[in-house]
């Protein structure tokens, strides 16, 4: 006797309960920009705030640093590490011809955990204190004691929701690590696997062994707020630098988590959108391995002004992982160099990377150098350093993957047109929003301030940043115009629209539930590409066009 | 549209040019704060030698992108693939060997600056040894021998920090309770001062003047307004103004004392006025020998209350009036009991916000 068959389930029920790494994958990018929207609002807030020196909109100074506090947690925690999760979750099992991620139950479990953890970080604003104010760095001893500015339950929420985020984070690392490394399809050697899924694997490790310090130290903080815990009070015996190097050996490990798979993406797009092959394979193997180690030994750098480091190693190394970035950017560049370039949005956006990231990298270099970060710390010099690598690297990055694979996920393409308008738009918005900044940090200006009374003159360049952030918020809306409208009646899609060189373009868009009908065989780091080649070499054989053993 | 392949028109080439030529020679030091140290100078020349790199690697990888853009955009109608380059190894070892050499270069040049910025003088050597406290949120800038400036958020100048102009000076600091920074711009230098550590360098301030300087890490609700300026004088105004200071907050102050004191602070203000006048309170003055009233007024803000002491707000040698008793209030009145004292100079201030405080003197 056959049983009945199962009852469809609604869409919304399929989505709550499904482990499908695709379908997880898309909400993930759902939940994702809407945390980057949320945060991009906190940030107009701030940017109106700094408009006049003695602060234009909110007169109350706790007010203001609950919102940059709660600006870089949703972009840091809830933006740009999950959508490159989400990324991750939907392609890396495409990449290496998998049937879906080695953990599927785990795989949801890490998804839901992020919603839960948002509500509870945010959630904060409903508490009288309102939420955590003291940065996203929360530093004792302003929240171990009750001193004015983080001694609220909202700094209390932020700890238990960034320690959901944690696990979180943790689970999904061992979850991609356990698949590429047992899941890749006959053929598939770790030196074929596309430079996105590579940089997946070094997320993924600096991810799992980094993660456990931050998810100490926050539990240290928590016991030192709340169970009469002495880690961190001096008066109590305890050290604030301790927090400082347990959350930066974390934190800094964790900017690499953030730009990695940014730097995979533009390691697809650019060879694809250039028609020749990714220029020095191994060598962006070795300098993403380089990256992933030299990151676990620099965090110091983040401590230069206090008083309690080893200078020439930290400046040593930090210095020193400027080398294997730079390779990279070379290599990007030799890629393009010989090549056939079109400029499709996916292309476009990865040039702004390989320019807006330059910038953030060559910032850098300056508070590298100790005697100048003595001047540049804690001003705004650093928030152009990181927003120049987080915008102009890991955003630009991320919208290269969303015109990029938006194809692959919903078998539509995002309109060039509008999508030009959208790059157009947040290149400038970007640029006129936070380089002015590098000037203002130069000048002395502190970060974290809600106001500028003593120092009129910085008013002009910060209404001019004030003014970009605005053109980058109306630079979302052809993007989110974009989405609406393709996901509609967007140009259809085959499953290799771009003539690409991974396993994702080897099966439909979007693809089957089981991902491949078949595979396509794997002999290089390109197998989308060859059997494209075959096939086109094959068919002109066929036509009498081409004899055979001609090269193209 | 320019016929693809044909390099770009001559005038483009020379803004390009023009722009570089710019960018490279008269930009170097545009937005740095003006250095008046010795230190400082260093730290600028140092800045103006990454500039320099800096700027010519950005023109060096955008104009080779820019080229590549241009010479190598697919011509239409043209399907071939282009040469499929797989990589070269000695182009990977120049361009991983050369950023070596820089990276290298640029430390050892930023390890000798480093030298000299943190290089402490012996103790002989130095013209003043002055500890600055970092407090929430305002500054104390103790000389020694009682001779205290302190000032904070809410006073109408930001307190200053005198110093002899040409001279070394230590600047020993010390925190109240949560990590503050003291940075002066044109110092081009900072140093965070941690609760439980005493961090200190020596500093030579070489153009008379009137900085300004502020706390760079975040302390809290008013950690945007904790201003402070340093003043560089000559020797002799250095040490006009070193007799004449006096931590005596009652200096001038021409009331009688009385048995009945009343204090008051305003509307989320960080400072006590006086109740009629409105203007800082920064002397209260008791009769010998007899137990005082105390009413203090909180007209709406954050929790404050008065402590009188022995000794300053940051080092209090014995506590006549405090906590527990001495119960915070956010809003209303309350009457404090301050026992009877012999003649003498204490110290009043809030326990929350030891910046608030004043002279309580007895005679």
């Amino acid at each position: 006797m056959s049983a009945a068959p199962p009852k469809p389930r609604s869409a919304f029920m399929d989505y709550l309960t499904t482990t499908d790494h695709k379908k997880i994958g898309v909400m993930y990018l759902y939940f994702s920009f809407f945390a980057f929207l949320v945060g991009g609002a906190l940030a107009l807030l701030v940017r109106a705030q700094l408009t006049d020196p003695d602060g234009a909109v909110f007169t109350d100074p706790d007010t203001y640093n609950q919102l940059f506090t709660m600006h870089a947690t949703s972009m840091l925690f809830f933006f740009i590490i999950p959508i490159w999760a989400g990324f991750g979750n939907y392609i890396v099992p495409l990449q290496i011809g998998a049937l879906d991620m080695a953990f599927p139950r785990i795989n949801a479990l890490s998804f839901w955990l992020l919603p839960a953890a948002f509500i509870t970080v945010f959630s904060g604003y409903l508490t009288g204190g309102g939420p955590a104010e003291a940065g996203w760095t929360e530093y004792p001893t302003i929240t171990t004691g009750h001193y004015d500015g983080a001694n609220g339950h909202g700094t209390d929420l932020w700890l238990v929701g960034i320690l959901l985020v944690g696990i979180s984070s943790t689970l999904g690392a061992i979850n991609f690590l356990v698949t590429v490394f047992k899941m890749r399809a006959p053929g598939m050697t770790m030196f074929r696997m596309p430079l996105f899924t590579w940089n997946v694997v070094v997320t993924s490790m600096l991810t799992m062994l980094a993660l456990p310090v931050l998810t100490a130290v926050l539990i240290m903080l928590f016991i030192d707020r709340n169970y009469g815990g002495s880690f961190f009070d001096p008066a109590l015996g305890g050290n604030p630098v301790l927090y400082q190097n347990l959350f930066w050996f974390y934190s800094h490990p964790a900017v690499y988590i953030m730009i990695l798979p940014a730097f995979g993406l533009v390691s697809e797009v650019i060879p694809v959108f250039s028609r020749k092959p990714l220029f020095g394979y191994k060598a962006f193997v070795l300098a993403t391995v380089a990256i992933g180690a030299l990151g676990f030994s620099v965090w110091a750098h983040h401590m230069f002004t206090t008083g309690a480091v080893l200078l020439p190693f930290f400046m040593f190394m930090t210095a020193l992982i400027g080398v294997p970035t730079g390779v990279k950017i070379f290599n990007w560049t030799a890629t393009m160099f010989g090549g056939k370039l079109t400029f499709e949005t996916p292309m476009l956006w990865c040039l702004g990377f390989l320019s807006m990231f330059l910038i953030g990298g060559i910032n850098g270099m300056f508070a590298a150098q100790v005697p100048i970060d003595y001047h540049i710390h804690d001003s705004y010099w650093i928030v152009a350093h990181i927003h120049y690598v987080l915008f102009g690297g890991s955003v630009f990055g991320v919208y290269a993957a969303f015109y990029f694979w938006f194809p692959k996920i919903t078998g539509r393409f995002l309109n060039e047109k509008i999508g030009k308008v959208h790059f157009w738009l947040t290149l400038v918005g970007f640029n006129l929003a936070f380089f002015p900044m590098h000037i203002l940090g130069l000048a002395g200006m502190p970060r974290r301030i809600a106001s500028y009374a003593a120092d009129p003159q910085w008013a002009s360049l910060n209404q001019a940043s004030t003014v970009g952030a605005f053109l980058i918020g109306i630079s979302t809306l052809p993007f989110i115009y974009n989405v609406a409208v393709s996901l509609r009646s967007g140009q259809r899609a085959g499953a290799d629209p771009w003539k690409a060189n991974s396993l994702e373009w080897a099966t439909s868009s979007p693809p089957p539930v089981h991902n491949f009908d078949s595979l396509p065989p794997i002999r290089s780091e390109r197998p989308v590409f060859d059997a494209r080649l075959e096939r086109e070499g094959r068919a002109r054989l066929a036509a009498g066009t081409d004899t055979p053993g001609a090269t193209r | 549209m320019r016929p693809a392949g044909r390099p770009l028109p001559a005038f483009l080439r020379a803004v390009a040019g023009l722009a570089a030529t710019l960018l490279m020679t008269g930009c170097a030091r545009t937005g740095v704060a003006e250095p008046i140290t010795a230190e400082g100078r260093r730290v600028e020349d140092l800045y103006v030698v990454v500039y320099y790199i800096a700027v010519a690697v950005f023109l060096g990888v955008v104009g080779a992108m820019l080229y590549a853009v241009v010479k190598y955009r697919k011509r239409p109608g043209d399907e071939e693939l282009p040469p499929q380059n797989h990589g070269n190894t000695t182009a990977e070892v120049i361009w991983t060997v050369l950023p070596l050499i820089i990276v290298l270069t640029l430390f050892g040049m930023s390890y000798a600056t480093l030298r000299v910025i943190d290089e402490e003088k012996p103790l002989d050597e130095l013209a003043a040894v002055v500890n600055v406290r970092g407090v929430q949120w305002g500054w104390e800038f103790d000389y020694g021998n009682d001779k205290v400036v302190a000032g904070g958020v809410s006073d109408d100048e930001a307190p200053t920090l005198v110093l002899p102009v040409g001279e070394d000076v230590r600047l020993v600091m010390t925190s109240d309770n949560v990590i503050h920074a003291f940075h002066v711009p044109n110092f081009l230098f900072k140093r965070d001062i941690v609760p439980g550590r005493q961090n200190q360098f020596d500093i030579r301030v070489d153009i008379p003047g009137t900085y300004r300087g502020q706390c760079a890490e975040f302390c809290g609700t008013e950690h945007a307004r904790m201003t402070f300026q340093v003043k560089a004088v000559s020797r002799a105004e250095f040490d006009t103004f070193i007799s004449e200071l006096s931590s005596d907050s009652c200096q001038g102050d021409e009331s009688a004392p009385s048995a009945e004191l009343a204090i008051k602070s305003e509307n989320n203000q960080i400072r006590f006025v006086d109740v009629q006048s409105n203007e800082q309170e920064r002397c209260l003055k008791a009769p010998v020998d007899t137990p005082v009233k105390l009413t203090y007024t909180n007209e709406g803000g954050p929790q404050h209350n008065v402590a009188v002491v022995a000794g300053s707000a940051s080092n209090p040698k014995e506590t006549y009036l405090g906590l527990p008793d001495a119960q915070l209030i956010d809003s209303g009145d309350i009457t404090y009991d301050v026992p009877a004292l012999p003649a003498g100079k204490y110290t009043f201030f809030c326990q929350v916000h030891p910046i608030m405080s004043g002279t309580y003197l007895v005679q």
